[in-house]
């Protein structure tokens, strides 16, 4: 009997020591960001897992269309809702066999292959993902909304680009004395307008205007210079960059850019990206510096693109300023600023009040794209609504342009 | 002068595909103070090692005379010699010439490393650049080797009517790190080889076997020593992990694999590849480990990028080989030594004696003289103990043909061979014979393997004949280094 619970326990004890041998190995795909290609191609550098290699490849595939579609900071589907509608979807796109067809290119080496320790196997290999495709297909399945789309609820974005400078500088004289600004703007274009964003790059003809450059004082940004252009021009979004081209080992040339997205009523910054570009043996600086922005403009349009997204909700952004001219009582004045909030309120979708005094209104509104497709219709709404409220007093504007409006109240 | 080495760096990674490296080297040989070695004999091996360590892989960083007679100099004025201190003793006087050199020259040699991927980025496809990068022109400042030759022993010897020639000695390699401030020789790793030779005296020899100037004896030995010499020195260098060409397999199927390299890198018909497989261990640590081994069938091309051939083939005859893994030089000698027991088959006046003896074979690989893979010439002595009392000794000297076929773990294929038989009893009797038979080998090693052979045997004298079927067993080797240069040996005894 002693024999056999012997027998019995060693057996047990062989067992346990065996499961206790097994590891878990944290071996699953991955995937990074290498370079944009082409305005409809991104680089990746896939890893993918498997028990052979067809089906190693076939996970590092997966994987190079995953991350475009969930992974990294700019991710194809950002909000919740494009998400949720994706998990339906999931199948058609992310299927191991079918994923194939997003693969626009796939080199024939290795960056890595290696056999884990469960004799599954890990390989790494470069991979081209045709992101216009895969945006077009989940445009197809109604997972997220086409540029036409968005363009026609909001309008088309406009965008202002100009290089960062100094106080002491004009982002206008740079690009006028620097060919690299210069160039550096063209490339941003070239980007922006590739995604039908409109654009346009400061001349000499832009002249800030005082009240403009006041508004930026009362910003407490009065020496953001792009901040008051921004808004003399009335763009919904403004790029800044910065370029530096350095020698590198053996006489090459590397570019840095640094690449910033503001909005333009309010000078948040959206978001910051810098791309780099290889140590390369060349003598142009252009080429150096183009390298790097294709380094981080996918990036920089996905911010742009999800900001340009979570606005649409809410409606087309105006800033508008009230000025009071002339003497009030102060029953009359708060009455007057009462009137006015609850006019905004109700020809808003949202409002957001920044500065409210004895001389001035300074708020935030995002219109009903629908009913008030520009700001003369929100000018006239408000001004219809205001001089009707309170018949003793005229509004009359004093600026309107795409992202402002300027008005005054006066005992008429 | 005394050459100790203290410190040599193993070098033990593999690169996933093979980096051009540039050579330079010190054009004299390193001699201790009691080794007294002819002038002509130290010409014949400076030069004959410099053709040997040419090798297509390399690029070649030629040092003007001037600094090598300052060399020299200062190698002379040394006392006790290291492998550090003549490193030391170079690095002032060969490294700013050959950093200049490799300046001059390394956009035009980086130009191999740019590879495919880069080939279609941004910057070679949109703005037509070269799409070299300052990493690719590292490689090329930090791929600059320098080798010092040395020998250590040498004497001549008479026995008899036969004389020979022993040589001992070696190289020592150095890396040029361009990545130190200033630039360093460091020592990279010492090979050591012996060989020797031998002729008859007196007789007058060819340096080729048809043709070629006309040798005495003791030139003919040193030729001999000194070609095996420099041939071990050269698959010793082979062998070097950073020098031995590395690829990555593109595809495999039905026992062919493809890879990246060609004749650009000195590839041959017939060369040897280990297929490479990584494995990561649990702490995650990858580790290179051969799994199989493949025999170059076509050469690509490479020299000559309009060509369509871009990948070289080679016959799997070892393991499973899949694409991504890496194939590895596995540099060996064109020639396998084979031992093997053999029924040799014999009548005398139409009796069938029983003939069992052993055979000794050299198998030259040819395929690269045929262009046609697999190809030999099998060298052979057979020496028999026929069960008949009144034949003193059997004995047989066969030359042949023989192609092999692979399939996994065995090669088989046919082989015709003439031969000359004797034997000897009351009277000596020789007769020519053919043999047609085959062979198959199982590969136990890549290197190793064990054979059987079964065939027709037919021919003899008047009164001997050696008619009837022949097989033997044994074993094959394929060496990576000899002692001797098999064809000057066999010329040196023979005299031919």
């Amino acid at each position: 009997m002693s024999k056999t619970l012997t027998l019995i326990l060693t057996i047990m004890m062989v067992i346990i020591a065996g499961c206790a041998k097994r590891q878990m190995i944290p071996a699953t795909g991955e995937a990074t960001f290498v370079e944009t290609f082409s305005p409809a191609e991104v680089t990746i550098l896939a890893t993918g897992v498997g028990s052979n290699l067809n089906e190693a490849e076939k996970d590092a595939r997966y994987q190079a269309v995953n991350f475009v579609l969930l992974g990294g900071t700019d991710p194809l589907l950002q909000t919740p809702e494009e998400k949720t509608k994706f998990e339906m979807i999931k199948n058609l796109i992310l299927d191991k066999d079918s994923v194939r067809k997003f693969i626009s290119y796939e080199d024939d080496k290795y960056q890595k292959r290696v056999k884990l320790p469960d004799r599954r196997l890990k390989i790494t290999k470069i991979m081209r993902v045709n992101k216009r495709m895969v945006e077009e297909f989940l445009i197809g399945k109604a997972v997220i909304k086409s540029r036409e789309e968005i363009s026609e609820a909001i309008g088309t974005p406009f965008v202002m680009v100009i290089p960062q400078t100094t106080k002491d500088q004009s982002p206008i004289d740079m690009l006028n004395a620097n060919f690299l600004y210069k160039k550096g703007a063209q490339i941003i274009e070239s980007f922006l307008t590739a995604r039908k964003y409109d654009v346009q790059v400061p001349d000499q003809t832009v002249t800030i205007g005082e009240l403009v450059s006041a508004l930026a004082e009362n910003r407490e940004i009065k020496e953001d210079i792009s901040y008051a252009l921004a808004l003399t021009i009335g763009c919904d979004i403004y790029i800044t960059f910065t370029v530096d081209v350095t020698s590198g080992r053996h006489g090459t040339r590397k570019a840095s850019v640094g690449v910033r997205i503001y909005e333009t009523t309010t000078a948040r910054l959206l978001g910051t990206e810098t791309g780099y570009s290889p140590e390369v043996a060349t003598s142009s600086d252009q080429v150096v510096m183009e390298s790097a922005f294709n380094d981080c403009m996918d990036r920089v349009l996905s911010r742009m693109t999800a900001y340009w997204k979570d606005d649409i909700k809410k409606g087309m952004q105006y800033k508008l300023i009230v000025k009071f001219i002339g003497s009030y009582s102060r029953d009359k004045i708060e009455s007057i600023q009462f009137g006015i909030t609850d006019i905004v309120s109700s020809i808003a979708n949202k409002t957001k009040e920044n500065v409210i005094s004895d001389k001035t209104i300074d708020l935030l509104l995002w219109a009903k794209a629908d009913e008030y497709e520009n700001a003369r219709k929100i000018y006239s709404a408000l001004k219809g609504k205001f001089e009707a409220k309170f018949p003793d007093y005229k509004m009359n504007q004093i600026t309107l342009n795409r992202k402002l409006i300027v008005v005054q109240v006066k005992k008429g | 002068m005394v050459i100790s080495c203290s410190v040599l760096l193993p070098r033990e990674e593999f690169s996933r595909f093979y980096l051009r490296k540039s050579i330079a080297y010190y054009d004299g040989i390193l001699l201790p103070s009691n080794v007294i070695i002819p002038s002509t004999t130290v010409e014949l091996i400076k030069t004959k090692l410099i053709q040997a360590l040419f090798l297509e892989r390399f690029d070649y960083n030629y040092l003007p005379q001037v600094l090598q007679a300052k060399a020299d100099a200062a190698i002379t004025g040394m006392g006790a010699v290291t492998v550090e201190s003549l490193g030391r003793a170079l690095e002032d006087l060969f490294l700013p010439e050959i950093i200049k050199i490799l300046s001059i020259n390394k956009e035009l040699r980086a130009k191999e490393f740019v590879d495919r991927q880069e080939r279609i980025n941004f910057l070679t496809t949109k703005a037509k650049e070269s799409g070299i990068t300052a990493d690719d022109l590292e490689k090329v400042m930090n791929a600059g080797y320098l080798f010092i030759p040395f020998i250590t022993s040498y004497s001549r010897n008479i026995q008899g009517n036969r004389v020979g020639v022993n040589i001992e000695g070696g190289i020592i390699w150095y890396h040029i790190s361009s990545t130190l401030e200033p630039p360093r020789l460091v020592p990279l790793v010492q090979k050591s080889s012996s060989a020797f030779g031998s002729a008859i005296l007196g007789k007058k020899y060819h340096e080729f076997i048809w043709g070629g100037e006309e040798l005495s004896a003791d030139e003919f030995a040193t030729l001999s020593a000194v070609n095996a010499y420099v041939k071990n020195l050269q698959t010793l260098t082979r062998e070097v992990p950073v020098f031995k060409l590395s690829a990555e397999i593109v595809s495999a199927g039905g026992g062919q694999i493809a890879f990246k390299s060609g004749n650009k890198e000195g590839i041959k018909l017939d060369d040897k590849f280990d297929i490479v497989e990584f494995f990561e261990d649990t702490a995650g640590i990858p580790k290179a480990k051969s799994i199989g081994c493949a025999l170059v069938t076509k050469i690509a091309n490479n020299k000559d990028t309009t060509k369509t051939i871009r990948y070289s083939e080679a016959r799997t005859f070892i393991g499973r080989a899949e694409p991504g893994m890496l194939a590895i030089e596995r540099p060996r000698l064109p020639i396998d030594l084979g031992l093997r027991f053999v029924s040799f088959p014999l009548k005398q006046r139409n009796d069938q004696i029983q003939n069992f003896g052993g055979e000794l074979g050299l198998t030259f690989n040819v395929s690269n003289i045929f262009k046609l893979p697999h190809f030999y010439i099998p060298f052979s002595i057979g020496y028999g103990f026929p069960s008949d009392n009144t034949i003193e000794r059997y004995y047989e000297i066969g030359l042949g043909l023989h192609k092999k076929f692979y399939l996994p773990r065995f090669s088989f294929g046919p082989l015709i061979t003439g031969k000359y038989a004797e034997i000897s009893n009351n009277n000596k009797e020789s007769g020519l014979c053919a043999e047609f038979s085959g062979i198959v080998e199982l590969y136990l090693n890549p290197d190793f393997a064990f054979g059987a052979k079964g065939g027709y045997h037919l021919g003899g004298g008047k009164e001997m004949k050696t008619e009837g079927l022949i097989w033997s067993v044994g074993f094959n080797y394929n060496p990576p280094t000899l002692p001797f240069d098999p064809l000057g040996f066999l010329r040196g005894y023979a005299g031919i």
